[in-house]
């Protein structure tokens, strides 16, 4: 079996600073990968050292998602490979976009039985990648993937969604979108780390991908929201009376 | 010139933070200083995260590394938790074993290490009467014909003596008389019969168990020597350059700790109206605390680089030693006093980070002796011509 | 205007066709099984057949899609209707705006890096898909009639087996619907401490929620009570945070309180920037306290 993992790359959010007129400025931080990939990537390498299948992580993004560290990061975590189109013709890219670039690659890669996903992207948390390659790919998909069993040309998947539990199968090739749960990501070995640099990386530029679709979505603003504005006392229990004073409080709000 | 780390280094840092911020809680620390001890479960996931694999032979299932990545994962070990996590140590004993034993006294060296990730052998090498004047130990070896010898002596400020399954000794041959410089090292078990031991306690680093050990009428086995007969000494010495160069990390990192703690604690607290920080006191206290930190890991950085380089460390290890383990104290002390009263107490880590930093300066070397050893060299350095 | 409203639970049912209603002149829902009355002007139920998952009655919804034609496809944030209104949206060269928790002129907004930022985007495509927050419609009436029609499953390309499925337990409480929201922390050090937060909330009427931590590393709570960016945005009266740092994916899911308190051991949490009261203290030594004087 062959898994491409769907790897989003994105500014470190700790790093993003809010200007004077409430926007955010990026350009200060550091490429990291998107927080619920890890987990995907981690479903993906229990996975392959399950059944013997083999890995790849595949990227879509502007110039800077090209950082090798980021690179090795991906690669020294249970990952045999790497696929990467870093191209700043792929900056901004909504959900279609983005699938649209992730489903030419999946299809260079070729020979691919399963595509995973995290769960939601650090950024626009929009869900929707998954979806929008099964549709590309024209393979079937599922979301809120907890557990992944690999069958006879099959995967059996357990999810969790908002009131139920299913267990469902699959027929390949599908894309599965897992939960968080499924996976917490390990501390990558020092070996390894040691060894990520050595792994085959494929980069592609945007001309590789076939023409990008149109914007299907329109981004107006993003703004620093307001803060809501608080009184911001603090109490400290162990002065006299202070504790008494945040009960009281307490009380008037109730 | 090139300060920049390389992606394996800053890869193995995120991953060395994420550990800690997922294994090393501060309450889990304070918990640990009352125990002695670092819980089993959490160095064994420091060593199967494979921190505790770096430097040691590969044939060990070791990682090829050098003095300054171990510097660095010893400096932001200690940064992170503002505390003597002596994991480092562990792997350091290791590698000391691998270049002394016999494969069988590695092999059971490295199971113990890695069935606990815990260091696997206590050093027993100060004596009541013989601190850094190693020369001054009176403990004995007495080679008997039938295969056994027999240690006799006691030791003291043994650390991890509680903890490491063996222990290893060092004493003279036959005869304690300060002249005699045929020495010979044993790795014994740590229940051997007529060893005892009792505990020192120490003010701070306590998360590190420190014992008085006794060996009385000690017999075993000629082939638990570790080494060659005689040559116990130099073999001591041999490692003792990276020792220094790992103590200073330890020293810096904790130095570092203080610093972002009172830094932060400068810009929330808020004292005659306004933050702490802007009382130019405070400023200047802070200026020269990141002067000197910034001294620190210059010195360290360069030393662990020669060190890798292949070039000869006596010197700049032992400057290093010396100037680290006194400046961190330095950097803690102005710490504790930006935080002011509550600095003095248990309620923050500051306290802690002072006791742990005073240690420094004993810790591997006095810092007397540090001058002892660099002090020479300085002149060798400079007026070879006229010695 | 034409509005298609994709729902699996009744109350957003009811609240989407309201919020349609506001938006066009003609409202049709598609649900599963069972229609909901008065709503909207038409009803489509879609029954799955056993051994499916509910996904696989894309094809049956998108039949209705094109039946309908509509101008804007309103959409229940839930795992499932994410999926069949993404496919949907991808087949029409469109892409869904999910989680929206206000819609006005075609402008959705949503959260940007977990409430870092605010993000404001319309669809490009002639027609706008959007999945849309609990609560962004909650002043609209519905109102419909009582047409309900059951349309025939048609069975997708690639069927998906479905082997078992069971009802999680329901949820021990509902947050959404509480005024007073107490959240529990990392500061919580063992499971036991958990009965002091409990007896504080019996003490102030509140139902206890928590952070990620104690859903995710922690099993304590079950993943309903997680509050923040990818769980619970709540809109309560009062919120009183407990051993809670203050991180922003936890916050944004209850900066709308109208009142906030909060106690942590750290007087130096970033939560006490964001709250009117706070309280430094260990919870083992104050909250006893506290219980015993409210």
């Amino acid at each position: 079996m062959n898994i491409a993992v769907m790897v989003k790359v994105l500014p470190d959010d700790q790093d993003i600073v809010v200007t004077a007129d409430r926007k955010l400025d990026a350009s200060k931080a550091k490429p990291v990968v998107s927080t619920y990939d890890l987990n995907a990537i981690e479903a993906a390498a229990l996975l392959a050292a399950d059944t013997g299948a083999a890995t790849t992580a595949i990227v879509a993004g502007p110039a800077s998602v090209d950082d090798s560290k980021t690179k090795k990061n991906i690669l020294s975590r249970g990952i045999d490979a790497l696929a990467m189109a870093a191209d700043d013709a792929l900056a901004d890219m909504d959900a279609r976009q983005t699938a649209q670039a992730l489903a030419a690659m999946v299809n260079q890669a070729d020979g691919i039985d399963l595509v995973i996903c995290g769960d939601g992207s650090a950024d626009l948390y929009a869900q929707q990648v998954d979806v929008q390659l099964a549709e590309a790919l024209g393979w079937p998909s599922l979301n809120g993937v907890t557990a992944i069993t690999a069958g006879d040309g099959t995967v059996t998947v357990e999810r969790v969604l908002e009131n139920e539990r299913e267990t469902v199968t699959l027929p390949l090739p599908a894309v599965l979108s897992v939960s968080p749960d499924i996976a917490v990501p390990r501390i990558a070995g020092m070996k390894d780390i040691l060894a990520a640099g050595k792994k085959p990386v494929t980069m592609y530029a945007a001309g590789d991908l076939g023409e990008l679709a149109p914007a299907a979505v329109e981004v107006i603003d993003v703004s620093a929201p307001e803060p809501a504005a608080r009184k911001k006392e603090l109490f400290d229990a162990a002065q006299d009376g202070e504790l008494d004073a945040f009960v009281a409080a307490l009380k008037g709000a109730l | 010139m090139d300060f920049k780390i390389t992606d394996e280094q800053e890869l193995m840092l995120d991953n060395l933070r994420e550990f800690c911020a997922r294994e090393i809680t501060e309450e889990r620390i304070q918990k640990w200083y009352k125990d002695r001890r670092v819980e089993p479960e959490v160095c064994k996931a420091y060593l199967d995260a494979g921190f505790g694999y770096l430097f040691l032979p590969e044939e060990y299932g070791g990682i090829p590394s050098d003095a300054v990545t171990l510097a660095l994962v010893v400096e932001e070990l200690m940064r992170c938790t503002g505390a003597t996590m002596s994991f480092m140590s562990y792997g350091l004993a290791m590698f000391d074993l691998a270049e002394f034993g016999s494969p069988e006294q590695v092999k059971m060296g490295m199971e113990a290490y890695q069935k606990t990730g815990e260091q696997c052998f206590s050093l027993a090498l100060s004596e009541p009467g013989a601190g850094s004047d190693n020369m001054s130990m009176t403990a004995t070896v007495h080679w008997n014909d039938d295969g056994t010898c027999v240690l006799n002596g006691t030791k003291t400020m043994v650390s991890h003596a509680e903890t490491a399954p063996f222990i290893m000794f060092i004493g003279k041959d036959e005869d304690p008389s300060h002249d005699n410089k045929s020495m010979s090292m044993f790795l014994i078990p740590k229940d051997a019969e007529g060893v005892k031991m009792a505990p020192l306690h120490k003010i701070g680093q306590t998360i590190t168990n420190f014992d008085e050990i006794y060996f009385d009428n000690v017999v075993v086995p000629q082939d638990m020597l570790l080494g060659k007969k005689g040559e116990g000494f130099k073999q001591l010495m041999k490692n003792f350059e990276l020792e220094r160069i790992m103590l200073a990390a330890h020293s810096l990192g904790l130095a570092q700790a203080a610093l972002e703690d009172a830094a932060r604690y400068a810009a929330q607290r808020m004292t005659f109206g306004k933050p702490l920080y802007m009382h130019q006191l405070i400023q200047e206290k802070l200026t020269d605390m990141e002067t000197t930190v910034q001294n620190m890991r210059n010195l360290l950085y360069k030393t662990a680089w020669e060190f890798d380089q292949g070039m000869s460390v006596r010197l700049d290890s032992a400057l290093c030693k010396r100037y680290l383990s006194s400046m961190c104290t330095k950097v803690a002390s102005d710490a504790m006093q930006i935080f002011g009263g509550i600095g003095y107490t248990t309620e923050c880590r500051i306290g802690r980070i002072w006791e742990d930093c005073r240690g420094d300066s004993f810790a591997g070397g006095t810092e007397e002796i540090m001058v002892h050893i660099a002090g020479r060299q300085v002149v060798k350095k400079y007026a070879a011509d006229l010695l | 205007m034409k509005a298609l409203v994709f729902a699996e639970s009744e109350p957003a049912a009811r609240e989407l066709s309201a919020g349609a209603r506001t938006l066009a002149d003609e409202v049709t829902l598609v649900t599963f099984d069972d229609p909901v009355a008065g709503v909207a002007d038409r009803v489509v139920t879609v029954t799955v057949p056993e051994g499916h998952p509910k996904e696989d009655a894309l094809e049956t919804f998108y039949q209705v899609y094109q039946d309908v034609q509509p101008d804007i496809v309103l959409v229940e944030p839930t795992r499932r209707l994410k999926t069949i209104a993404g496919r949907i949206a991808a087949r029409e060269g469109a892409s869904v705006i999910t989680d929206a928790m206000a819609l006005a002129d075609g402008v959705a907004t949503s959260m940007y890096f977990g409430g870092v930022g605010v993000r404001t985007a319309k669809a490009a495509t002639p027609v706008t898909f959007v999945t849309v927050a609990p609560g962004t419609f909650a002043d609209a009436e519905p109102s419909g009639t009582d047409a309900a029609e059951a349309v025939a499953f048609v069975e997708p390309a690639v069927p998906l087996t479905l082997v078992a499925r069971e009802d999680l337990p329901p949820a021990e409480v509902d947050l959404t619907a509480a005024e007073r929201v107490v959240a529990a922390g990392r500061g919580f050090a063992a499971e036991e401490q958990l009965g002091l937060a409990r007896d504080f909330c019996q003490k102030i009427g509140a139902e206890l929620g928590c952070t990620r931590p104690l859903t995710e590393s922690e099993t304590w709570f079950p993943r309903e009570a997680y509050i923040g960016v990818s769980g619970l945005i709540l809109n309560p009266e009062v919120y009183v945070g407990i051993g809670v740092s203050g991180q922003m994916q936890h916050m944004v899911g209850v900066d709308r309180a109208k009142v906030s308190f909060a106690i942590n051991k750290d007087k130096n949490a970033p939560i006490f920037q964001q709250v009117d009261y706070g309280l430094a203290g260990d919870i083992a030594d104050v909250l006893p306290k506290i219980n015993a004087e409210l």
